[in-house]
Formats: structure tokens, C-alpha cells, sequence
């Protein structure tokens, strides 16, 4: 008689959230806006938060699944995959830079497919591969052989960016025993190449990018999670393109009795947490 | 077989965050608009593999 096992053999994982959390200080028992799952994006959504200052400023931040290896838990069709990383791509096409998160120590080519595509649609420096959970892939070898072995990915890659190795531990609830003992790696280094590109392109003020690097946010700057909702999608897609909506049929039939543009911002939930919540952030690393 | 309600959904979802990023870029066309920046990640890899391993 065949016995079964079903269960997760091992976690492909990026870490994102976390990452997103540790650039921007939150602390990292707040759940309020980012979670931090090793489920995540095997069951949850793509998710978009902002940083707002007092002059209308907004870094946005938009965490979205990632679309190679397996199918997510859930997942039926093949199809699935194929349409997720359309529209994941469609919406690295509008970011101003992406980051480009893997958590494995050698390069396959999706990989190199993928970091080609992503920089094909802005300058070439803006899209940032990330050796996310550092910790688990480059211990054990001396700074030497680390920094051997990132720049041989970035050859790999064919990156014009260096690959920026990060470890942020402390941030899962799950990981019982680190959780609260927050240790970042390699953080720093990429935020500050963030802003400077964020500077570089002056899409945001100067002022709000100096904040964001000192960490020294004050009552006026928020932290917002945006969430999205099918309804959100139907409407606004409509209003803005006609072409991708057209590819959107689906959305269109399963929302018929389709909300108006003015309920696209009663369908918007948003949680905000003023950021002298984040502030302490950095004083608890 | 049909996609099930949770990958429908997840699809609506990053159709719904494509159109904002578009309204995003969209409003740089106005001067007077907000100073706004977007920064993707996005992971190389779905979550956790699931395997059923049979036993015989």
C-alpha cells in the first residue's frame, strides 16, 4: 500500500519582505503593514507599500511573486505560471528599479533570461540582482571567495550591476529561533545604492531621499500597505488602458456588475502607521 | 482543468497593481503631479516546493 507524503521538501524562498522591511526600518514585530511568511507568495498576493512625506512624496515599494521553479501551493493549472510572470513583468516594465531577489549560489538561465528582460526596460544600472539569505549561501568561505563567487554571478548574470549579497534574520515569526534578534547584512550598501539611483533619476525630492538614508523619519512621513483588489483591477485598467484591458476580459466578466471609478477608492484598504513608529526601527537593530 | 479561485485571484491582483503602477507613471506627465517612485522585487523562484513523495 503506497503511503504519501505531502509536504514542503525544501523552501526556494527570497526573503523579500524582509528585505523591504529592513530598508526601510520597520520594525520587525510589525505585521500591520509588511508580513514577514515563509508562505508568503505561495499563498498570498502581490502587495504594494508606500513611504509618504509631508510634501506628497511617495517611494513606492511593490513586493510581487515570483514566477519560476514550481507551481505556488494551490496552484492547478501550468497555465498559471505562464500568465503570473506576464503580468509580473508587466509590472517590472513600470518600476523605476527593480530588485532582482535570489536566494541561490550558482546562476541558471532563467535567471540570466529574466535579468536581461528587466533590464531591457529602463537604464541598465536599475535593475539590481540581490543574493538574498546570504547567510545560509556564503558562510563557511573567507571575503575572498564571497567576493569571487558575487562577481562571477554578475558575470553570469551579464549584469551590469554588482550583486549585492544581503542577510536579514529576525524578521519570521516563524523562525522561532531568531525571531526578535534582528542581524542585517549588506543592507546598508543596498540602500544607499537605491537612493543614490533614487537621487541620480530626481524623481523624488532631495529632502525626502536624505531622510529616507538617515533614517530620521519624523510625524509627517507615513508608511502605507495598499491592498489590491480584483474589482480595483477591472476599474482601473479600464480607465487607463484600453489595450491591456482588453486582455483582461476575465477580470471584466467575473466583476459584470463592475464597481464605478469613484468606488476604485472605497475598494483601496489602507493601513497607515506613522513613521515615528519606523524610527525606532533602527534603534532595535 | 480550470484555474481554481486562489490563482484567479492572485491574477486579478497583479493585474490590479499593473494599472496603479500605470496611473503612477501615467501622472508624471502633469508637472504639478506628486513626486512619486516605484521600486519592484521580484523573486527568481515561487515559494516552497511541494513534492508528494510515494512510498511503495
Amino acid at each position: 500500500m503506497p503511503v504519501v507524503i505531502d509536504g514542503v521538501f525544501f523552501f526556494s524562498l527570497a526573503g523579500k519582505s524582509a528585505l523591504i522591511k529592513a530598508l526601510v526600518r520597520i520594525p520587525y514585530d510589525d505585521d500591520s503593514t509588511v508580513t514577514v511568511s515563509r508562505k508568503a507568495h505561495t499563498t498570498l498576493f502581490p502587495s504594494m507599500h508606500k513611504v509618504e512625506d509631508d510634501v506628497d512624496s511617495v517611494l513606492h515599494f511593490c513586493d510581487l511573486p515570483g514566477t519560476h521553479g514550481v507551481m505556488p501551493s494551490g496552484a492547478t493549472t501550468p497555465q498559471f505560471l505562464e500568465d503570473l510572470k506576464s503580468m509580473v513583468n508587466d509590472c517590472c516594465a513600470h518600476a523605476d528599479i527593480v530588485l532582482y531577489c535570489f536566494s541561490h549560489n550558482a546562476v541558471l538561465d532563467y535567471m540570466r533570461d529574466d535579468i536581461r528582460e528587466m533590464a531591457a526596460a529602463r537604464p541598465p544600472e536599475n535593475t539590481v540582482p540581490v543574493l538574498t539569505k546570504s547567510d545560509i549561501h556564503l558562510r563557511g568561505y573567507s571575503a575572498k571567495k564571497n567576493d569571487e563567487l558575487l562577481l562571477k554571478m554578475q558575470r553570469d548574470l551579464n549584469s551590469p550591476v554588482k550583486v549585492f549579497s544581503t542577510s536579514v534574520l529576525g524578521y519570521d515569526p516563524e523562525d522561532e529561533a531568531n525571531y526578535g534578534n534582528v542581524r542585517q547584512e549588506g543592507v546598508v550598501e543596498l540602500r544607499e545604492y537605491l537612493l543614490r539611483r533614487l537621487n541620480e533619476m530626481r524623481l523624488l525630492p532631495p529632502s525626502f531621499i536624505e531622510r529616507l538614508r538617515s533614517g530620521e523619519y519624523n510625524n509627517s512621513i507615513m508608511w502605507t500597505t495598499v491592498s489590491l483588489t480584483g474589482a480595483a483591477a477591472a476599474t482601473a485598467l479600464v480607465a487607463t488602458n484600453p489595450v491591456a484591458a482588453s486582455s483582461a476580459l476575465a477580470v471584466l466578466t467575473n466583476y459584470v456588475a463592475a464597481p464605478t471609478a469613484a468606488g476604485l477608492g472605497a475598494v483601496l484598504t489602507a493601513t497607515t502607521i506613522i513613521a515615528s513608529t519606523l524610527f525606532r526601527a533602527s534603534t532595535r537593530r | 482543468m480550470g484555474m481554481v479561485a486562489a490563482e484567479r485571484e492572485e491574477l486579478k491582483q497583479c493585474r490590479a497593481l499593473v494599472a496603479k503602477l500605470y496611473d503612477i507613471r501615467k501622472s508624471r506627465e502633469n508637472p504639478s503631479a506628486r513626486k512619486e517612485a516605484i521600486i519592484c522585487l521580484v523573486g527568481a523562484t515561487s515559494g516552497a516546493l511541494n513534492l508528494s513523495v510515494c512510498l511503495l
